[in-house]
């Protein structure tokens, strides 16, 4: 049951209704219970063999929660230390049997087998569980903010099942932290006219990027990646040009779409995108691109190296942010092309820690024609090309193909079939679009948020623009496409 | 709250008026199923040769070859029980009508038997719905009498890109209902698309879909046989990729199915050309679409197979 699907749209209404009935709304434990359900429901849609394992791992981080807390109020900081070490060890545990453990032993094999060790085992034939590494990080970061006493733990097993299985969030985030999150579920929610409202055009929003920008130009790029060896190199760079929008449109519109939802039943929901591609180096690239995950691997990753690493100076921040990156490479699965894309990220970010870069962050200008100034746009298309480089790596199926791909696109030649017929480029202008909003709309959360334009003051000429963009949608709506990061 | 209702309410409205005026719309565009309906209206007491059948018929016969008063009324998804109640509509009353051909499917034939394949399921149901949409709408088949089925909740039909289409791309199909697929469109990888699903030929057949399967196929046999009509049966060539993939266990009780029907009723026939020689790469659109210079040949065959005994 997708987001974008008329199942949800009927699954959403009930929900709705239940959670704002009178008898559940001033209740928060009430909403909390509702929603919980909702949300095991929804899972167990998706895939009713691992309700089991997200059952389990919640009860399992709730209790050790309880254990830690109760140790730091006794003042057994060494025995909270180790229960923290357990909560993390069982979380990558988790993470490690059900993403990496075929993939690890595969290599293994082929390592020994190529100094001439022949080894033979079966792989296990183990089952992904849909959304395991954003819920898994959510029961990570719970315990380890217990630790950091940022939050206290939750007493009620019924609000903190509801956090982690949040139904708008569960299958591809964006990771929602217990600080942030946690508050909100122990608030009544009432419906919040402006704050609903605002999830309902987010939601169109989101299914406009999917259904017609993403969903169209992946017919392109799988074209590209399936035939790369005999497609001409304009296609497959025009592919690799294309391919981050459609990344982008694709996640970022997802992520609108469950934070809207999570607006109409009054909740905040992390925000996971903020304009990529206006981006003037990389480092600002990683804050602005799935900035959930950034920000989790940055807490937790990223800053504790960073400190154990200060003795070495410059390089202590270049191995923890080439480490950081690697790391969020292999989040994405178990596949030695997300640990190379993660190793190109970390290279890029030497000469910008070198140069001590890497922290500066102007905002963002228009000149006197409301056009980004040309230093800072020559610097956004140095930075796109350069993330258009890595992603023809992440897209790849292996290594083999990754570096097959770049190789013909230098070397293919410039006569060959087309990809592109005169649909794919209303959609590449659909694209662009989408970077050219992107800009104009840069200060606001989403790209429905109107209220600045003077002549959409008026309901009914809002209402017109949203029934375009549905008639849009409808009009252009591609073959429907997994959401790529209901993968990882 | 009551102002969040209002809105929306409000805004539905004008979203149902808008969707209402795009589905009234769309009843004057033309598109393949008006046309062949049409066409059997104003022609079916002429009809000699009548086709059924989905892509691997509509793409694969050109009436033209196959000799005088054919014409192909298969339509690209089309499930059997659509076939079934086009034969039951028209059969009875085409007084030419000698032969009457219709696939028997390997890909489509045990699907219970099928791996279980979450993309196929999802496949599946979205043509159920564009057919029963389609064939309701512009064939006069009722299979929901009391529900309508709007295009627009229809994705794969494209429906909005028909207001811009010009006549000749809208209606897809010839004169005769055949649909010519040009070889200069074949994908890169073209030989692994339209490859069957893995059949698990261990697993026992479900006796409820058998019969079903077989009370449809029977229906249309029941029609032909009362009318004097030959039904002939007919798998059309597919390429090696597609053939390595073909079970013979599956194969066998397919042909036990066939012969099952063919000793209740001796009208029907059953030409199988899954392994076919003479049909190269050149004549596949995929693994098991012919596109124009194999569906000429496998025209030309089925011609020999007909026409001798109108």
């Amino acid at each position: 049951m997708v987001v974008n699907s008329f199942s949800f749209l009927l699954f959403f209404i009930v929900v709705f209704i239940g959670y704002y009935l009178p008898v559940c709304k001033n209740h928060p434990r009430y909403q909390n219970i509702w929603l919980l359900l909702a949300s095991y429901f929804f899972y167990a849609y998706a895939d009713l063999r691992m309700i089991p394992l997200l059952l389990g791992s919640t009860v399992v981080f709730w209790l050790l929660g309880l254990w830690l807390h109760r140790e730091m109020e006794k003042g057994h900081m060494e025995k909270a230390s180790r229960i923290t070490t357990l909560a993390v060890v069982l979380g990558i545990g988790v993470l490690l049997y059900f993403k990496y453990l075929n993939f690890f032993a595969e290599s293994f094999a082929s390592l020994l087998q190529s100094v001439g060790f022949h080894v033979s085992w079966s792989t296990l034939h183990i089952i992904l569980p849909i959304g395991v590494s954003f819920f898994t990080f959510k029961l990570i970061s719970y315990v380890i903010e217990i630790h950091r006493e940022h939050i206290t733990p939750s007493r009620d097993l019924t609000e903190f099942a509801a956090y982690i299985a949040f139904f708008p969030t569960i299958l591809s985030g964006p990771i929602d932290r217990p600080n942030k999150f946690l508050p909100q579920m122990q608030s009544v929610h009432t419906l919040d006219y402006r704050l609903a409202a605002d999830g309902c055009r987010q939601i169109l929003w989101g299914m406009f990027t999917k259904m017609c920008i993403a969903d169209n130009l992946a017919v392109i790029t799988n074209q590209a990646w399936g035939g790369y060896d005999t497609l001409p190199s304009t296609m497959l760079v025009a592919a690799a040009l294309l391919y981050p929008i459609q990344l982008y449109a694709d996640f970022d519109g997802y992520s609108n779409m469950a934070i809207g939802v999570g607006k109409i039943l009054g909740f905040q929901v992390t925000r996971n995108f903020n304009r990529p591609f206006l981006a003037r180096n990389m480092a600002e690239f990683w804050r602005r691109w799935h900035i959930s995950l950034t920000g989790w691997i940055t807490d937790y990753v990223y800053m504790p190296l960073n400190i154990a690493f200060r003795n070495i100076g410059q390089w202590g921040i270049i191995l923890a942010a080439i480490i950081n990156l690697i790391l969020i490479g292999l989040w994405h699965g178990a596949n030695w092309t997300f640990g190379l894309f993660g190793l190109y990220h970390g290279l890029l970010f030497i000469p910008l820690v070198l140069s001590g870069t890497i922290g500066k962050n102007k905002k963002l200008k228009a000149n006197d024609h409301g056009l980004p100034f040309l230093k800072d746009f020559r610097k956004m298309v140095a930075t796109y090309l350069l993330v258009c480089l890595g992603l023809v790596v992440f897209r790849a199926d292996n290594i083999g193909q990754a570096f097959g791909f770049l190789w013909a696109m230098v070397t293919n030649g410039v006569d060959g079939a087309s990809i592109i017929d005169r649909y794919g480029i209303l959609y590449i202008l659909f694209g662009l679009l989408l970077l050219t909003i992107d800009w104009i709309q840069r200060q606001k959360e989403h790209a429905l948020q109107l209220e600045t334009f003077p002549m959409l003051r008026n309901q009914y000429l809002r209402f017109g623009l949203y029934l375009f963009i549905i008639l849009m949608i409808i009009t252009f709506t591609g073959k429907s496409q997994a959401f790529i990061y209901f993968q990882f | 709250m009551k102002q969040f209702l209002t809105t929306i309410a409000k805004f539905g409205v004008l979203l149902l008026i808008m969707c209402a005026i795009i589905e009234v719309a769309l009843l004057f565009r033309p598109n393949i199923y008006a046309y062949k309906s049409q066409y059997m209206e104003e022609h079916y007491k002429e009809i000699k040769v009548l086709l059924l059948g989905s892509s691997h018929i509509e793409e694969a016969v050109k009436p033209q070859l196959v000799g005088e008063g054919t014409f192909n009324l298969a339509i690209s998804a089309r499930l059997r029980r659509f076939d079934v109640a086009l034969a039951e509509m028209y059969v009875p009353k085409m007084d030419s009508l000698k032969a009457l051909v219709m696939p028997v499917d390997y890909t489509n034939f045990f699907f219970e038997r099928q791996y279980e394949n979450p993309n196929t399921k999802s496949v599946a149901e979205d043509l159920s719905g564009t057919c029963r949409c389609m064939h309701m709408k512009y064939m006069g088949v009722r299979v929901d009498p009391l529900w309508y089925w709007p295009e627009i909740l229809n994705s794969k039909l494209n429906f909005m890109q028909r207001f811009w289409n010009g006549r000749e791309t809208l209606q897809e199909c010839d004169s005769l209902g055949y649909v010519k697929l040009d070889i200069q469109k074949r994908p890169a990888d073209w030989d692994m698309r339209a490859i069957p699903a893995l059949i698990d030929s261990t697993k026992v057949i479900d006796q409820e879909q058998y019969d079903k399967a077989f009370n449809q196929f029977e229906r249309v046999a029941k029609v032909t046989y009362e009318k004097g009509v030959r039904l002939v049966l007919v798998a059309p060539p597919v390429y090696k990729t597609y053939q390595q993939y073909i079970n013979p266990v599956v194969l066998n009780d397919i042909h036990m199915f066939v012969a099952k029907l063919q000793a209740k009723y001796p009208n029907v026939e059953y030409h199988e050309s899954l392994f076919a020689e003479g049909f190269e790469a050149c004549d596949f659109q995929d693994a098991s679409h012919l596109n124009d210079a194999g569906a000429e040949k496998y025209s030309r065959m089925l011609a020999d197979i007909i026409y001798p005994h109108l």
